[in-house]
């Protein structure tokens, strides 16, 4: 990809993708799925899950899968409220970036 | 580098942090490397780049460094801290000294060759100091003796000293005290016996001049030749310890 992801759209991209499953997820599935999107390194996503998690937008829970622990990540109130926010903030920008490059001459 | 072998180096390095905060990350990493089960623990491991990297990661963020700190851009998390994803990590904070890692892989080859220079210099320092270990150990009977009777004459100076320093002081005050008593008797006396009072009186006067003289030695003594002296202590020990800078 030619453009770069600052760290709110990051932040918005595990929110939304975290925000799929009721349940909750896990780190390795939510590492793999934005990967699907954006290209970013196996370890980057640690740092992101555990600040969305101090300020509350994820909570977790363990549970027990294949014998052993499994730390899932659920998103909570804020973090919809979070989400929310990014996903009309994005509507915006990208709206206006895409007006700009269809009103131009190539 | 296997899992467990990263596991136990991760942990090493976040020995220090807050339990809580340490748990959950060797939790999350831990986790991580079972979920990419077999085939890929080596690609994933290969990928997070040194367990230094992910150490130096944590701690940045414990510290709120890296919410301001890099980009996420094509190439993954760009952050002049962490540069290079798959190799070392750019120094910075107090971040653990980079140890090089024995890859097996070939396409580290060249990354390695860089820092030899380094290498041995570290290396010889390190024969420096094995060679004074065994110094030491070889010498230490007759150290021990020489130590010995250096500090047995030290604490000898140390003593006189001390006993000069509250001599000084106490002559002083001793002076004072008899010269200005004796004054106050040859007062006393002159009302009955009028020439031993004079005799008791001249005899206090002079000793209160005595006891003038040596306040102004103490003067001299506790202002001048004391701090004199904790300085040049000092100065030796300076020099003492940091040998050739102090001398240029």
């Amino acid at each position: 990809m030619v453009f770069n992801t600052g760290a709110a759209l990051l932040d918005a991209i595990v929110l939304a993708v975290v925000s799929r499953d009721q349940e909750g997820t896990y780190g390795y599935k939510i590492t793999q799925d934005v990967r699907n999107v954006i290209e970013i390194s196996e370890s980057t996503l640690y740092p992101v899950l555990r600040r969305l998690q101090k300020e509350e937008c994820l909570e977790v829970y363990d549970l027990a899968y294949d014998g052993r622990n499994r730390r899932y990540y659920k998103i909570t109130e804020k973090g919809r409220i979070q989400l929310n926010l990014y996903k009309s903030e994005w509507a915006g920008y990208s709206q206006k970036i895409s007006r700009i490059f269809e009103e131009a001459h190539i | 580098m296997n899992r467990d072998e990263f596991m136990r180096e991760l942990e090493y390095l976040l020995a220090d942090i807050p339990d809580e905060e340490k748990e959950d990350a060797i939790e999350y990493y831990r986790d991580y490397l079972e979920e990419a089960g077999p085939e890929n623990v080596d690609s994933v491991i290969r990928e997070f780049g040194s367990p230094e990297r992910i150490a130096a990661m944590i701690r940045a963020d414990m510290n709120g460094h890296l919410k301001d700190g890099g980009e996420f851009t094509e190439s993954g998390y760009q952050d002049e801290r962490f540069r290079d994803p798959n190799y070392q990590m750019a120094k910075r904070y107090d971040l653990p000294e980079v140890t090089e890692q024995p890859v097996k892989d070939s396409g580290y080859e060249e990354q390695k060759s860089e820092p030899a220079g380094r290498k041995r210099k570290d290396d010889r320092r390190l024969i420096k100091i094995i060679l004074w270990i065994v110094l030491i150990i070889a010498a230490s009977p007759m150290l021990f003796g020489i130590g010995g009777g250096i500090i047995g004459i030290l604490a000898g100076f140390i003593g006189i000293l001390f006993a000069a320093v509250v001599a000084v002081g106490a002559v002083t005050f001793a002076f004072l005290a008899a010269g200005f008593a004796l004054a106050v008797a040859g007062f006393t006396t002159m009302i009955i016996h009028p020439l031993n009072g004079i005799l008791l009186l001249g005899l206090g006067i002079l000793i209160l001049g005595l006891g003038i003289v040596s306040l102004a030695v103490c003067g001299v003594f506790y202002g001048k030749f004391l701090p004199f002296l904790f300085r040049s202590c000092i100065d030796l020990l300076n020099r003492l310890l940091h040998g050739r800078r102090a001398r240029t």
